[in-house]
């Protein structure tokens, strides 16, 4: 049987049917989780963000348009969380890099330098706002350049342009 | 899934570095939420549409009943309401009763009014009461409910027997009580339309015996133009007794 799409699952879900949000959670929970944390750096506010983005879907969910991708919608609704957060929060916008290290052990983990991972990880929390933001939307969410601009309400240029940018900073940690 | 659109040699480049970013750091970040923030969400999710859903996916049908219930108790109330023929008889009566106000004054009467201008307008009153039964105007059971107002503008002790037999009939409190409301209205209404025809008769007999007066003021005093005043008041009063020095 043809496995779902996420609007699908979304417009089900919009209908009461319960275990597809199960399905929908199943495939956005890691990424979403990630995005956040690498914003905040602090898990336990990392958490609280996750969850407060999750209830907003679910209460939104008779709200949601399925023209639109799930994806799109989601992480803009995730991206107006965090700048909820940022506003609130001010003038902490930084992320704390202690807390960044907080990171669970994998797998997969073990063949990856940690020095490496740690440069990475220091450089995507030493970001500007929205190039941290915009990179962690492409590299996490798997949004389209298009859509980053939509969530972010940025044009296409300047999400390009943030991108190169971060990129810059970030190639040092992955070449070195 | 990363790639971003391409647009060029630029947008090439830059696809290339973040896929190997991307690849890069997948690897090193598998962090994902702990299991009890995804109990967490998950509970609530399910509460979400578990608790709400059959009342909210189905509230046109709590709007579809609501719209019934109104309906029928309006159909009950109207239902229960006095007969809307009482009513309509009323008005009959009352209609008729104006008509007949505004016709000259019946001759066979006007002997025995004539000469006393009625003390009090009930008076009249009861003999228009008189007419209206002589002349079969109320009849059936119609004539009960009007009967009860005409005798209680005249015997008030008397409409107290006869409302209890139709509040018992009823069987209801309300109902009764907006058939009193209305035997009310309607009898005001009668009472009025009674004085308005009494006050149009006595000046009628005024008027009348005024220009009778006149005219043998005339004849007595030799003016000829007595002939053409009689002529004239005979034309507007076919009806009306002469004294008898115009009778010749």
């Amino acid at each position: 049987m043809r496995e779902m799409t996420d609007e699908q699952l979304m417009r089900r879900y919009a209908k009461g049917d319960a275990p597809a949000f199960d399905q929908l959670y199943a495939r956005h929970r890691g990424a979403l989780y990630r995005y956040i944390k690498r914003q905040v750096g602090d898990e336990a506010t990392a958490n609280d963000l996750y969850q407060g983005v999750w209830e907003k879907v679910i209460r939104g969910r008779r709200k949601y348009r399925s023209t639109s991708p799930f994806t799109g919608w989601l992480y803009r609704i995730a991206h107006n969380h965090l700048v909820d957060h940022y506003r609130r929060a001010k003038p902490a916008a930084s992320v704390d890099m202690d807390t960044l290290g907080d990171r669970q052990a994998g797998p997969g983990e073990q063949a990856i330098d940690d020095q490496r991972w740690q440069h990475l990880r220091e450089n995507i929390a030493a970001l500007p706002v929205e190039q941290r933001d915009t990179l962690l939307l492409k590299i996490e969410g798997g949004l389209k350049m298009e859509e980053i601009a939509s969530v972010t309400g940025a044009s296409r240029e300047t999400v390009k342009s943030r991108l190169r940018y971060a990129l810059n900073k970030l190639k040092r940690s992955v070449v070195e | 899934m990363n790639s971003i659109q391409n647009n060029g040699p630029d947008d090439k480049a830059l696809n290339d570095d973040l896929e190997e970013l991307g690849r890069v750091y997948r690897q090193a970040n598998l962090e994902e939420p702990p299991e009890l923030l995804d109990q967490a969400v998950l509970n609530i999710a399910h509460r979400a549409v578990e608790g709400k859903a059959g009342w909210m996916d189905f509230g046109w049908v709590h709007g579809l009943t609501t719209a019934a219930v109104v309906v029928l108790a309006l159909s009950i109330i109207l239902t229960q309401r006095p007969p809307l023929e009482l009513d309509e008889t009323g008005f009959e009566i009352l209609h008729e009763t104006r008509q007949d106000s505004l016709q000259v004054m019946p001759v066979a009467r006007a002997p025995a009014v004539r000469g006393r201008v009625p003390a009090k307008p009930q008076t009249a009153a009861r003999d228009i009461h008189e007419d209206f039964r002589a002349k079969k105007v109320i009849t059936g059971e119609d004539a009960t409910a009007t009967d009860e107002i005409l005798l209680r503008s005249n015997a008030p002790e008397k409409v107290m027997h006869k409302e209890q037999p139709v509040a018992s009939h009823a069987d209801q409190a309300q109902p009764a009580e907006a058939a009193s409301m209305q035997f009310e209205r309607l009898e005001m209404d009668v009472d009025k339309s009674l004085s308005d025809r009494a006050e149009t008769k006595r000046s009628q007999i005024i008027d009348a015996d005024a220009q009778l007066s006149t005219i043998l003021s005339l004849k007595q005093a030799g003016d000829t133009r007595w002939i053409a005043e009689l002529e004239s008041f005979i034309e507007r009063y076919p009806d009306y007794p002469l004294p008898d020095e115009l009778k010749n």
